[in-house]
């Protein structure tokens, strides 16, 4: 038998071959449109500690893009803690925030200039701090200069959190998101 | 002030009242945040143009000098 992750046709996979699979879908390629926020409820269990968020956006104005967690319905809305750095042509610049109310995770696109962002996020649904990092590839109302913004911070309440709300701080937002699973 | 649109686990509504507020309270705070971080950034560069000035450097010189 071939060794995965090298399958041959009609191969039968074994519990531990699947147990194996690094990622797991837990929500869907989900599209959205022309909205304020986003929220997906149910997507972090105890089936998994860490998860990454995938998400392909644009801004309809300049404001950027946050995160929140959610529990039970409910975002929480104190203790994100976060650190940027940001490569703009030549120009570097950094800057930190504490005691917020959201995560920043993403720049704005200022119109139909799709930008991306990947989003780690170790432990949300642990009764323990959760950290992240995203990584942003920006482009604010241009192809011709994408910026490098890369984010990381944590939500410092000892709470479990079982969903993530996903908010444009101006304007609406359009793009797609998946979130994933890292199987242990 | 139309109400904001939510993509509820998938499905597009508006906001309820409460939820509203909230979003535009965190809104507001995110646009005074943006406006506290744009004026530091233009004191900054005000106080860098003012020392090139005193130095009477040029911009090329600056550069080289400031990086």
């Amino acid at each position: 038998m071939a060794t995965p992750p090298d399958f041959t046709a009609g191969q039968v996979l074994t519990a531990a071959q699947m147990n194996k699979i690094g990622l797991w879908v837990v929500k869907t390629e989900t599209a959205f449109s022309a909205v304020a926020s986003v929220t997906a409820d149910s997507v972090f269990t105890a089936d998994f500690t860490n998860y990454v968020l995938k998400l392909r956006y644009t801004t309809s104005t300049t404001g950027s893009v946050s995160f929140k967690l959610r529990a039970s319905g409910t975002s929480a809305s104190t203790n994100y803690n976060f650190q940027s750095i940001n490569g703009n042509g030549a120009s570097v610049s950094a800057s930190g925030s504490t005691a917020q109310t959201s995560a920043n995770i993403g720049i704005l696109t200022n119109g139909s200039f799709f930008s991306s962002a990947s989003v780690d996020l170790f432990g949300p649904q642990l009764a323990e701090a959760t950290t992240y990092t995203s990584t942003n590839m920006n482009s604010q109302g241009a192809y011709t200069a994408p910026i490098n913004y890369y984010i990381a911070g944590n939500h410092s309440t000892a709470t479990a959190y079982d969903g993530i709300e996903i908010l444009v701080a101006s304007g609406t937002m359009t793009g797609s998101y998946t979130i994933y699973g890292y199987n242990e | 002030m139309s109400t904001p649109i939510v993509n509820d686990n998938g499905v597009n509504r508006e906001m309820t009242a409460d939820e509203a507020a909230a979003y535009h309270a965190w809104a507001a705070k995110q646009a005074a945040l943006i406006e506290q971080a744009q004026q530091a950034a233009a004191d900054k560069a005000a106080a860098r143009a003012a020392v090139i000035a005193k130095l009477s450097l040029t911009a090329d010189e600056a550069a080289a000098l400031l990086g």
